[in-house]
């Protein structure tokens, strides 16, 4: 992937550019934000990863300019307001995600897998596939091996955004967002309990796990035989 | 320099703006009276012209001319005063009787000025004018004329008592403002001075009240209750600052012990990396609080009320509840939702803080009780409000604690061996006050009831 780096301080920058760069992804950086918006608008990237307070021109009117000139690119927005409203702010203006300082970096990369293979045309999709797992969207029934399997409204919207990312990490925080629309770190082992349920129901009984749990990082739907 | 301060002080500008309101006020009074009083007497003057040339004619058509020349020539000789003029003239123009002469007949009424009137002697006030008429009589014509002395006296007299009655009000006015203003002033005088105090650091000095209840005090007992609420924000902070330093000095510590090990080890890599991956989660923790801190100290500062929307509460715990239910069994707990299902209660909120203040109290209730702890959803509604329920049957929380516990990084002496920050309940607060909830402890007998208490929307 070719992704373009905005961000001023040079620490993070070189820590987000050596890690993309083991991960075998290229990224070049920008450390301003007017030079950001050029680059993003002369060069054809994957994916950016902006920052939201940048010298020159900051990150949100980067990415209002950016979108008002038609460039679909994803856009990730990195930054260390972590503001209740700033993540609303970020999204507004065209932004695709978010992530807070200081991070870890398997979230972003996490997150940055997610954002470029995202699947636009996909989306009117009704029919979802994994192995033998299916999910119709329409009349919101999964089976396995032709067993209709009962989900809860939760379970279903889980086992949904698991199929939508078959073969990418999803962290802890991105199913938090995406499932139960949960903005914060709950102290209690929420993730992991639906996880379990959902694994019961789908999973235990044929003797197959399509559900794997990354070590420190996630969980991904495998969908290799 | 002394008068152009002065004049910037509002209560100087209202008393000089009340002053001249009133003097104009005077003027309008008085002017009234002048024009209507005027009409009046001239009214009078004319009325008395006509019963008077009226008398003099019938006398002509019942004596005759010789009689009512006579009398005119009698009348004219009595005038003292010369507050009349009378003349009677032959049909050729010549001079029969009267004080005056050599006027010639005109039609209908006329102001003789007593300047220009050519008098048979000389008397009376040069100033008079009069109201004068033509009547036809048998062998001539007869003039009768009023002078306007009384309108004048009268006119005279009002202008004189506007002189006195302006003067009196402006004094009046001039004085009562400079005291009014005065006072005023003191008031004004003593917020400045109390609200410098309040700026170099007496913050718990409050504006004297008068008492009075007027709108001063009312923007005084406004001004007190601003001190009071951010003398409150300021102790909390300070209270805060303090407690952060003393609460991250021992994640902190424990994070430097781990990694000094780590340096020292002897170089067996597995052992070195699980060092650091523990030290990556002590730091995680560490800013995990400073976020929580973060979104209080955001959330307190009360923008995110502009995204406020309406809020199907109801809805929002039955979710809420969903979720957590099967984490409860997890840890051996019962959560149950005794909400009647399709209670509408409509606020007007934010529907992720509010999300996290009901995970919140929950996920309290999970994790400070023992196993086997039942744990009670409820949405009941109390006159205009709506009153979100979350109990269970653990080991509550002491009475003389109840206050404290909504303190920052405060934290009960037997939950210091759970994880957590402390944090957990000054969020609850935080997103209770930004909605203008209100947030009860009640003993749950066992355990905890926490009542929060919202606004029908």
């Amino acid at each position: 992937m070719r992704i373009l780096i905005v961000e001023d301080d040079p620490e993070t920058a070189a820590y987000v550019l050596s890690g993309l760069a083991e991960e075998g992804h290229v990224a070049e950086i920008v450390d301003d934000g007017r030079d950001g918006l050029s680059q993003a608008m002369d060069e054809i990237y994957d994916i950016l990863v902006i920052d939201r307070m940048l010298p020159g021109l900051d990150g949100l009117s980067l990415v209002r300019a950016l979108r008002a000139a038609g460039h679909r690119a994803p856009v990730l927005f990195l930054t260390s307001l972590g503001g209740v409203d700033d993540r609303v702010d970020g999204l507004n203006v065209g932004g695709d995600d978010y992530l807070v300082k200081p991070f870890a970096f398997s979230e972003l990369m996490a997150r940055i897998n997610a954002l470029a293979r995202r699947p636009h045309l996909r989306d009117a999709e009704t029919v979802l596939r994994v192995c033998d797992l299916e999910m119709d969207l329409i009349a919101r029934k999964v089976t396995r091996r032709g067993d209709v399997i009962d989900l809860r409204p939760r379970e279903f919207r889980l086992l949904e955004v698991l199929m939508r990312n078959k073969g990418r990490i999803l962290t802890r925080t991105m199913l938090l967002e995406r499932v139960w629309s949960f903005h914060f770190e709950p102290r209690t082992s929420v993730v992991e309990t639906h996880i379990s349920r959902l694994r019961t129901k789908i999973d235990r009984p044929y003797g197959k796990e399509l559900i794997r749990t990354v070590r420190g990082c996630g969980y991904t739907m495998h969908d290799r035989q | 320099m002394i008068a152009n301060d002065l004049l910037k002080r509002t209560p100087v500008r209202l008393a000089a703006a009340f002053t001249i309101l009133f003097a104009l006020t005077v003027v309008a009074l008085v002017a009234v009276l002048y024009l209507t009083l005027g009409a009046e007497l001239e009214g009078h003057i004319r009325q008395r012209v006509e019963e008077t040339s009226d008398t003099l004619v019938a006398m002509d058509s019942e004596h005759g001319f010789d009689a009512l020349s006579v009398v005119v020539a009698d009348e004219a000789k009595s005038v003292r005063d010369f507050d009349t003029i009378l003349l009677l003239r032959r049909k050729d123009g010549s001079f029969q009787a009267g004080n005056v002469k050599n006027i010639r007949v005109f039609a209908g009424w006329a102001i003789l000025d007593r300047a220009w009137l050519p008098m048979v002697a000389n008397k009376g006030d040069p100033d008079d004018r009069f109201y004068a008429i033509w009547k036809p009589v048998s062998k001539g014509h007869l003039l009768v004329g009023w002078s306007d002395r009384e309108i004048r006296e009268v006119q005279r007299l009002l202008l004189h008592a506007l002189g006195w009655g302006l003067l009196a009000t402006v004094l009046l006015a001039i004085g009562s403002a400079a005291y009014l203003a005065r006072r005023a002033q003191q008031k004004i005088d003593l917020f400045a001075t109390t609200l410098a105090m309040v700026s170099h650091g007496d913050i718990g000095r409050r504006v004297a009240l008068s008492g009075s209840g007027d709108d001063l005090d009312h923007v005084a007992a406004q001004i007190n209750g601003t001190l009071a609420h951010l003398q409150k924000l300021i102790e909390n902070v300070n209270q805060a600052s303090s407690d952060i330093a003393h609460d991250l000095k021992k994640p902190i510590g424990r994070l430097r012990r781990r990694l000094e090990v780590a340096l020292r080890g002897t170089g067996d890599v597995g052992d070195m990396r699980a060092r650091i991956a523990e030290s990556l989660e002590d730091l995680d923790s560490i800013v995990e609080t400073f976020e929580a801190l973060l979104r209080i100290t955001q959330i307190e500062a009360g923008a995110r009320r502009s995204r406020f929307r309406s809020v199907d509460l109801g809805q929002l715990l039955a979710e809420v509840a969903d979720i957590y239910e099967p984490v409860a069994e997890e840890s051996g707990d019962r959560l149950k939702s005794t909400m009647r299902t399709h209670a509408n209660a409509e606020i007007h909120g934010d529907h992720e803080l509010l999300t996290q203040l009901f995970a919140n109290l929950i996920e309290n209730a999970i994790r400070h009780s023992p196993t086997g702890t039942q744990i009670g959803v409820d949405l009941v509604t109390q006159g205009n409000r709506h009153v979100a329920v979350v109990c269970d049957t653990g080991p509550g929380i002491p009475i003389q604690e109840r206050d404290n516990v909504f303190r920052r990084l405060y934290r009960l002496e037997r939950a210091r061996k759970t994880p957590g920050s402390g944090l957990g309940l000054s969020l609850v607060a935080a997103i209770a006050d930004l909605h203008g909830a209100s947030v009860q402890l009640e003993d749950n007998e066992p355990g905890l009831r926490i009542k929060v208490s919202f606004a029908k929307a």
